[in-house]
């Protein structure tokens, strides 16, 4: 089932209430997602990329995937 | 396989290899856009890496995701240590991080080539 831009925004919104979200992408599959959270802040991109990828709750898992591709960029706040 | 099987596979992969790129394809021909930005960079940089094709191997496939608890592919590995995928490992290309890392690990690239894809992406 394709997911939209959208309902990657509100799985990331749910998980960061405060953050700076943008996420672009249009054909269902490849997306590019931007967080900006003060959640990230002492964290090092992995971690900061693992906690967006577990508010995506398996989506991004499996052949099945809905998912295939998300460019992920995380900081915390300057 | 069971997964402890795949994961004593992995841990003896990066054993025995400085830096791993578990992939979709091959570096010589890698089979997704990712894949391929993450083997350019390193096929570029000259660095010697072992690359494992996770197409080729189901059982591996997801248990490099559950090794790591990272849900996708690519995955770069630095002497045993998970360093990221694609997006992490593009800005620390751009940064000159990834460099430093190699230096702090002792694994030969070349600086120019390096500094290549700096100017290249300024």
């Amino acid at each position: 089932m394709p997911i939209t831009a959208e309902e990657i925004e509100i799985l990331i919104r749910e998980s960061f209430p405060g953050a700076r979200v943008e996420v672009q992408g249009d054909d269902g599959a490849h997306f590019a997602a931007f967080v900006e959270d003060e959640s990230f802040r002492g964290m090092n991109r992995v971690q900061q990329q693992r906690a967006v990828y577990a508010a995506l709750k398996g989506k991004m898992d499996g052949a099945q995937g809905e998912l295939h591709a998300l460019a992920l960029t995380t900081k915390a706040p300057e | 396989m069971t997964t402890t099987i795949a994961h004593d596979q992995i841990r003896d992969t990066l054993t025995k290899n400085d830096v791993v790129l578990y992939m979709k394809g091959t570096k010589a021909m890698p089979q997704c856009g990712f894949s391929s930005r993450v083997a350019g960079v390193l096929n570029f940089m000259g660095v010697d890496y072992a690359d494992v094709n996770v197409l080729a191997d189901e059982g591996i496939r997801q248990a490099i995701k559950d090794f790591s608890d990272w849900p996708t592919i690519p995955q770069l590995y630095v002497k045993g240590e998970f360093v990221g995928g694609c997006d992490i490992v593009t800005e620390m290309t751009l940064s000159g991080e990834l460099d430093q890392l190699f230096d702090a690990k002792g694994i030969g690239y070349n600086k120019d080539a390096a500094e290549q894809i700096r100017a290249a992406n300024a």
